[in-house]
């Protein structure tokens, strides 16, 4: 480990792992709470209500008022947020170390006892609805989203996080009650704490806050989805750009190849210096967005491209894309390709880890995804092992080129964007 | 004895080269990586309104080709020094940064400077015409982009403040490679320039390393005019159908960057539109109303301006309005406690020594210093500014500036016109 770095470990006595990095040099502290929890475990009939329940985790507890909260937070300087996405809630905390206990208290409480109230659970409701509608006014997110739900169309890794308005008016109180009694229990959390704290009275502390607090997190297993193939054409007359989003398989956080599909996409589509800048943008001026980006989940992984490009030009964007995907399944990288893109990632590992809330959540989710930390050389260490072997092994594993869902919202129609025999008709 | 050092335990150095370039930075110890960024002080405010959009297509040209690299030599150079990089253009500033590993520093520097003077080629003026443009249509469909285009030339009218950072179809088409040119030299030179670096490095090194980079600029003119801001009340909606939600801005002009009002005028905007626990938090968030509910501060050269940003759905709209209009009367009439204001420094404190432990806040920090004080600040005396901002500060910035009921506001979305009314 780089001098100085250490990872300190407790398991707390009704099971929840707590990881810790003292960093020295710095004043202020991190902590994270990771449950298992988010759209994937939903059902049909609540659909959202992970994202419902977070919007909730702060506004009221058995012990203290939605504005007792916020005062109390702010008082101690702390920064709050909590994030609910496809398959992990994760609530946060950023504030001076020497505040640390006094900010873990809140957090604990919200965590164990919100309470739910009425004028609140209204306020979500309408809060949601409108969330629902204003993806009509992001366009590359909406695109963005549809192409994981594409994609995998089938699992319930494909569901809507933010539920529909049917959904909503089903959500109430006791929902909402059963939902988080079932998931948040300390047999479903990592806690993970960065920066200025000192490790002995913070495991105090959360023994204290934890005590009491049944296990028993009855998460349905989940079979690694199969990927589906399919065109979504959604017609917007209105639309100023073509918004053009594709979608293939990648491998779980995990996986072996964890790595190897980061690089993959970064040298596609993850900079300045990418195949896909370059040739979209770059060379052709297509587009002034043309990204890919990779995601790990905890039994399968995504790779998602996205371009939005004047309406005109919009089917020969989408051969640009398709033939870029052909090349990369044929040839895979250049030596020279590879090793910047492991300069790069290594470069963002390191400045990352300057950050108190960035270390925290790195091992927050190594943990959860590997039960494993990695100290910065290891971290390194494991980006450059990653061959151009492997990389060619990767994708043609994954098959980028016969399992695609691609997604268009635009203007254009099917049959002028997708001639190719890529994606089928 | 021996002490670590914390990042807390900073040194910050000035120093103006003698081709007029200023350098400012602060060394950071127990960090690894550092950042630095050149810092032209032209903007779209300085543009010919014909020409609007030439310093945004500027900053984009500069990376095609500069005099000595090709646009893929940048962009592969960026990628093997492991470098968090971008540029940017606002109204007063344009600025090109990097953040990397203290070893890559001396060729990231390079690179920078040589980001500054590019070479301005026609063919590749005209490709990335294409990608401006594609710009132009990627932000007209993005709902606050289209609002605050919309409400800045309500607010500032025909002043320089009022124009499009993107600038529109019709200038960019119009303009030339040569048009551009002129400009760059204008507005490029070395008096216009300020370095900002922030991190690890040694002082000596970069300021000998930026000495030789910048040998042979031309010095270009610097300052601008000040034009006469002119803000006159007004109350528009732009009904827009391809929308979905209900967009308003609410404006009021308040003190400029180096007034010694900053600090009250900032912490007025936390205290009325912070994220959590503000009045409009708790007005419009917390009730449901309206989805995203916020104030801001920004400061210019000679004026400022302090924005409310509300966005909910159609049918909620007027009652949001209502409700923000009925806030700030509150906080006009000054119903602000001292609890309230204690709670606000208590945030606003934490976040800056938060900040104060990344290479790239204290970078930009650096620059906000500079402009706003002409001289750098350490954390402790930005500290004792917000801590010594009283309620009588608070209470005669809003006798000076009113947040009520004299406003421009402006709104956008499926409402037309008569659907919306300025609250009584």
């Amino acid at each position: 480990m780089e001098k100085g770095e250490r990872f300190l470990r407790q398991r707390l006595s009704n099971g929840t792992q707590v990881v810790g990095e003292p960093m020295a040099g710095v004043q202020s502290a991190a902590v994270g709470l990771l449950f298992g929890v988010g759209a994937r475990d939903e059902s049909a009939k609540h659909f959202g209500i992970s994202h419902f329940l977070e919007q909730m985790i702060f506004r009221g507890t058995e012990h203290r008022s939605a504005r007792e909260i916020s005062e109390q937070f702010d008082r101690l300087g702390a920064s709050y947020d909590s994030s609910a996405g496809i398959e992990m809630h994760v609530m946060s905390c950023q504030m001076l170390g020497d505040r640390l206990l006094e900010a873990l208290d809140l957090l604990g409480d919200c965590a164990r006892f919100p309470a739910f109230p009425d004028d609140a659970v209204e306020s979500v409701r309408t809060l949601q609805l409108q969330e629902i509608s204003q993806r009509d006014d992001r366009p590359p997110q909406k695109v963005m989203d549809l192409v994981r739900r594409e994609l995998f169309a089938g699992s319930p890794l494909g569901n809507d996080v933010l539920g529909s308005p049917e959904t909503m008016e089903n959500i109430d109180r006791q929902a909402l009650a059963e939902y988080h009694k079932r998931f948040f229990r300390p047999d479903n959390a990592v806690i993970s704490v960065a920066g200025n704290f000192d490790w002995a009275p913070l495991i105090q502390k959360l023994e204290a806050l934890t005590a009491d607090w049944p296990v028993g997190t009855q998460r349905d297993r989940l079979s690694p989805p199969e990927p589906h193939q399919s065109v979504t054409v959604l017609s917007k007359e209105d639309a100023s750009q073509e918004n053009l989003g594709f979608a293939f398989p990648g491998v779980a956080a995990s996986d072996p190849r964890y790595h190897a599909a980061g690089l993959t996409a970064q040298a596609l589509g993850g900079g300045t210096n990418s195949r896909l800048h370059r040739e979209v943008r770059e060379k052709r001026g297509l587009a002034y967005a043309a990204q890919a980006r990779f995601d790990g989940f905890e039994n399968t992984g995504l790779v998602r491209i996205y371009v939005g490009t004047s309406p005109e030009r919009a089917p020969e964007s989408v051969e640009v894309v398709l033939g870029e995907l052909r090349k990369l399944e044929a040839d895979g990288l250049e030596p020279e390709e590879l090793d910047r893109a492991k300069t790069r990632l290594k470069s963002q590992v390191i400045m990352r880890s300057e950050s108190t809330y960035a270390r925290m959540a790195t091992n927050m989710r190594s943990w959860w995804m590997e039960r494993q930390l990695y100290s910065l050389d290891e971290a390194k260490q494991r980006i450059d092992r990653v061959t151009l072997g492997e990389v060619a092994a990767l994708l043609r594993d994954l098959g980028v080129t016969h399992r695609i869902a691609a997604v268009a919202l635009g203007p254009r129609s099917r049959q002028d964007l997708f001639q190719s025999e890529m994606v089928p008709s | 004895m021996a002490t670590t050092l914390t990042r807390q335990d900073s040194r910050f150095y000035t120093h103006l080269l003698t081709n007029g370039l200023q350098m400012i930075g602060q060394e950071i110890p127990g960090v690894q990586s550092v950042a630095a960024a050149f810092w032209v002080c032209t903007g779209t405010r300085d543009e010919d309104r014909r020409q609007m959009g030439v310093s945004h297509f500027l900053e984009h040209m500069a990376f095609r080709k500069t005099k000595s690299f090709t646009g893929e030599e940048i962009d592969r150079a960026f990628e093997e020094l492991g470098a968090e990089h971008n540029a940017a253009t606002s109204w007063e500033m344009t600025y090109y940064w990097a953040r990397v590993l203290r070893e890559n520093l001396p060729r990231t520097l390079e690179i920078l400077a040589e980001l500054t003077h590019p070479t301005l080629e026609a063919e590749a003026f005209d490709t990335e015409r294409k990608v401006i443009l594609e710009e132009i249509a990627r932000y007209d469909d993005v709902p606050s982009h289209v609002l605050i285009s919309r409400f800045m030339r309500d607010f500032y009218g025909g002043h320089p403040l009022s124009m499009d950072i993107l600038g529109t179809p019709e200038t960019i088409n119009a303009l030339t490679v040569e048009e551009m040119r002129s400009y760059w030299e204008r507005r490029y030179g070395t008096r216009n320039i300020i370095f900002s670096i922030a991190g690890n490095f040694d002082w000596n090194e970069v300021v000998k390393q930026v000495e030789h980079l910048s040998a042979g600029w031309q010095p270009g003119e610097t300052g601008r005019a000040s034009v006469r801001v002119q803000i006159d009340p007004s109350f528009k909606v732009y009904p827009t159908e391809k929308f979905v939600q209900e967009q308003i801005a609410i404006g009021v002009p308040t003190v400029a960057r180096n007034d010694s009002r900053y600090y009250a005028s900032a912490i007025l905007a936390t205290i009325l539109g912070d994220d959590t626990g503000s009045r409009l938090f708790w007005a419009l968030n917390q009730t449901g109303l309206a989805e995203s509910a916020s104030a801001q501060l920004i400061e210019f050269e000679d004026t400022g301006l302090f924005v409310v940003y509300l966005v909910t759905q159609p049918s909620l709209a007027q009652q949001v309005l209502d409700v923000t209009q009925h806030e700030l009367e509150r906080v006009q009439n000054f119903d602000i406690e001292q609890e309230e204001l204690e709670r606000c420094k208590a945030k606003l404190n934490s976040s800056l020594i938060i900040g104060g432990e990344s290479t790239n806040e204290r970078m930009m920090g650096l620059i906000s210093s500079w402009q706003t004080r002409g001289r750098l600040e350490t954390l402790e005396e930005i500290r004792e500014r917000i801590e010594s901002v009283s309620l009588e500060d608070l209470q005669a910035l809003v006798n000076d500036f009113p947040l009520w009921p004299k406003q421009v506001v402006t709104a956008g979305g499926p409402l037309p016109g008569e659907s919306l009314r300025q609250s009584a």
